[in-house]
């Protein structure tokens, strides 16, 4: 297959997009999200209730970058093992031992999803960030790469039962916390109940071709991305001023209705969060057909980039989804850009 | 010796007391008198103020006795009625035998309806000087007025009506005049000063007007470059709306003053070229753009002073 180029990777990726979204409805906005960690390169945590078409979401993007797909569950008796290996006595009667989630697609791991991840113990999430971070795990004596895994995992916010909390320091490792939520539109709510199209998720995410992006070359793409997209002065001080407006705010006379502002942040973003945003923020500009970043395309990814990694004081913390919106709403609506 | 200084007290008493009508009249050779009466006769209130000026000479053998001069405080009667108006002031100046008499008498009386009122002829005597015993007089006659009920009657009776709120009924108008013109005076200066603020040019230091003072600016600077103005007017948005605006929140503005939606397709303008200038470099200097951005920041004045701006005025530069 012939070297694509820019042009070419975004074709396909406009491609993809529009695919997803006949499948997916209603979630414009999140599929191009994920579209753009993708190829940012970063993974991603998704916030949402049960049965909005997580699961199918991913599974339809998994299709269309190719690679393995490997899912897991979040349960509370979950142990670090059962993501590497699993043991089993065999139709010869003896013990067998077959390769975990992890392991099973080998290099070829492009997608790892982890439902409900804050279902499971502290371990696991020890053993996934360590995947996450440094893409290698070691088992059966020997190191195991996985050079094109994105990890999306998924947390529901209302149930809290029975689940633990995911510290700061793994919510940072994650490039995105997309919010999916159900549309706000009667007509697409209609289809989801009596176009029988969506009843079968199955049959429906086959409507998007496999292997359009080319799973093992994304690596490559995301860094000539990131070298061809330009980020001005101007811009480069835009950025820097909303990473200090997430630390201390009030200096940005930023006020959230019955918060005080000085009190709310105990951490604002990390170095890391914000070269993540800035890494989205190219991607975005490249999704939009642009050699340079505008404040628009940070404006997009903000949210989602940032407010997972913001650390608030535990007064606060019970109205973190509420407050964190507000807050990043608040910040690119007094931070100047110009 | 105590009894005859009595008697003669007494003599002069009845002497100046004396009917002046009793004396037979001076002829008229004798004397030039020349009244000047004031202009108005009617309409005369309680506190107003009546003027008259007498210019007698009396010709030798005669001379004016003074002591019958009017006497100021004495207040008139008619038929053994107080007339209700006393003489206030009298200005005297007698040059031998010229007497220039300026008389102020006030109105103390009134009436519910209109009334005639008149100050009483006056009677001054002459004595011959060669002949101390002949005693003349000479007559000034009377002047007639009217004096006005000070409203519908029914309505207020002075002289039951004593509120605070209402004030001394005073002599003097003049103060009142004072405050009139001045009262117009500075009338006629707000309505030119509102007339000022009101037109597209105003700038009235302290108003906070934010894109006035910027565009003034910016018609004077010759040298300023494109991404300084784009700062400039960026800046000027941002802080009239108190937020940090963009072509995707431009409502905030919206919301702020309605006005600006006249020129949303220069608004949107305007941030393409901000985009390119700063964010992409893809823009060089250019007279038109600059230019361009002149003429649009007078258009955000026009919107901050809810001037609309009309559809054919609307201008878009190619970028």
């Amino acid at each position: 297959m012939a070297k694509k180029n820019l042009a070419d990777w975004l074709k396909s990726a406009t491609t993809l997009e529009k695919q997803i979204n006949e499948v997916i409805l209603g979630q414009e906005n999140p599929i191009r999200l994920i579209l753009i960690s993708i190829f940012a390169r970063g993974h991603v945590l998704l916030e949402g209730d049960v049965g909005v078409g997580k699961t199918t979401m991913l599974r339809a993007v998994a299709r269309g970058i190719g690679g393995g797909y490997e899912r897991i569950e979040g349960t509370i008796d979950l142990m670090p093992n059962d993501l590497i290996y699993h043991t089993y006595l065999g139709d010869d009667g003896k013990p067998h031992v077959d390769k975990g989630p992890v392991l099973r697609s080998g290099e070829d791991l492009s997608i790892f999803f982890f439902n409900e991840i804050n279902r499971a113990r502290p371990q696991v999430h020890s053993l996934m960030l360590r995947i996450m971070a440094e893409k290698t795990l070691s088992a059966f004596n020997q190191e195991f790469h996985f050079p094109h895994l994105i990890v999306f995992a998924d947390r529901n916010q209302v149930e809290k039962e029975e689940t633990f909390e995911i510290p700061s320091a793994a919510r940072d490792r994650f490039m995105m916390e997309i919010p999916i939520v159900i549309p706000n539109n009667d007509d697409l709510m209609t289809d989801l109940i009596f176009d029988t199209k969506f009843h079968n998720a199955d049959e429906l995410i086959t409507k998007v071709k496999t292997d359009q992006l080319s799973f093992d070359q994304l690596n490559n793409v995301a860094a000539e991305i990131q070298e061809n997209i330009d980020a001005t002065k101007e811009l480069e001080k835009y950025a820097l001023n909303l990473w200090k407006a997430t630390i201390k705010p009030q200096d940005f006379n930023i006020k959230i209705s019955d918060i005080d502002i000085s009190r709310l942040i105990v951490s604002g973003s990390s170095p890391r969060g914000i070269s993540m945003m800035m890494k989205c923020a190219r991607v975005n500009a490249w999704m939009n057909n642009r050699s340079s970043v505008l404040p628009e395309d940070i404006h997009q990814i903000f949210h989602e980039t940032i407010a997972h990694r913001l650390v608030f004081n535990p007064v606060y913390d019970l109205r973190r989804t509420e407050i964190s919106r507000e807050l990043t709403t608040e910040i690119i609506n007094k931070v100047s850009a110009h | 010796m105590l009894r005859f200084i009595i008697l003669v007290a007494c003599a002069n008493l009845v002497f100046a007391f004396e009917d002046p009508k009793k004396f037979p009249d001076l002829d008229e050779e004798f004397y030039t008198l020349s009244i000047t009466e004031p202009s108005q006769k009617v309409g005369y209130h309680v506190g107003d103020l009546v003027q008259r000026q007498i210019k007698l000479t009396v010709h030798e053998p005669y001379a004016l006795v003074e002591e019958s001069l009017p006497i100021v405080g004495y207040e008139k009667r008619f038929r053994g009625q107080l007339l209700g108006i006393t003489l206030q002031n009298i200005d005297k100046k007698i040059n031998k035998n010229e007497l220039d008499l300026l008389l102020t008498y006030q109105i103390f009386t009134n009436n519910v309806v209109a009334k005639p009122a008149f100050i009483t002829a006056d009677y001054y005597r002459v004595v011959n000087i060669k002949n101390p015993e002949e005693v003349l007089k000479l007559r000034v006659p009377e002047l007639t007025i009217a004096v006005s009920p000070i409203a519908i009657f029914g309505d207020i009776k002075v002289q039951e009506d004593m509120s605070d709120f209402r004030g001394p009924v005073l002599i003097e108008q003049q103060q009142y005049l004072n405050k009139i013109y001045i009262s117009t005076a500075v009338f006629i200066f707000s309505l030119f000063v509102l007339l000022y603020v009101y037109t597209k040019f105003t700038i009235v230091p302290g108003f906070k007007k934010t894109f006035l003072p910027l565009h003034r600016k910016l018609k004077k600077d010759k040298d300023i470059k494109i991404d300084e103005i784009i700062k400039l007017i960026h800046g000027q948005i941002n802080n009239y709306s108190e937020a940090s605006i963009f072509e995707k929140n431009l409502k905030d503005l919206y919301s702020k003053n309605s006005s600006f939606k006249f020129i949303e397709k220069e608004l949107i303008l305007f941030f393409k070229i901000s985009n390119q200038k700063l964010f992409t470099k893809q823009m060089k200097e250019n007279a038109s753009i600059r230019d361009w951005l002149i003429f649009f920041c007078f258009h955000l004045h026009l919107c901050e002073k809810k001037i609309p701006v009309k559809n054919s005025d609307i201008k878009l530069v190619k970028i």
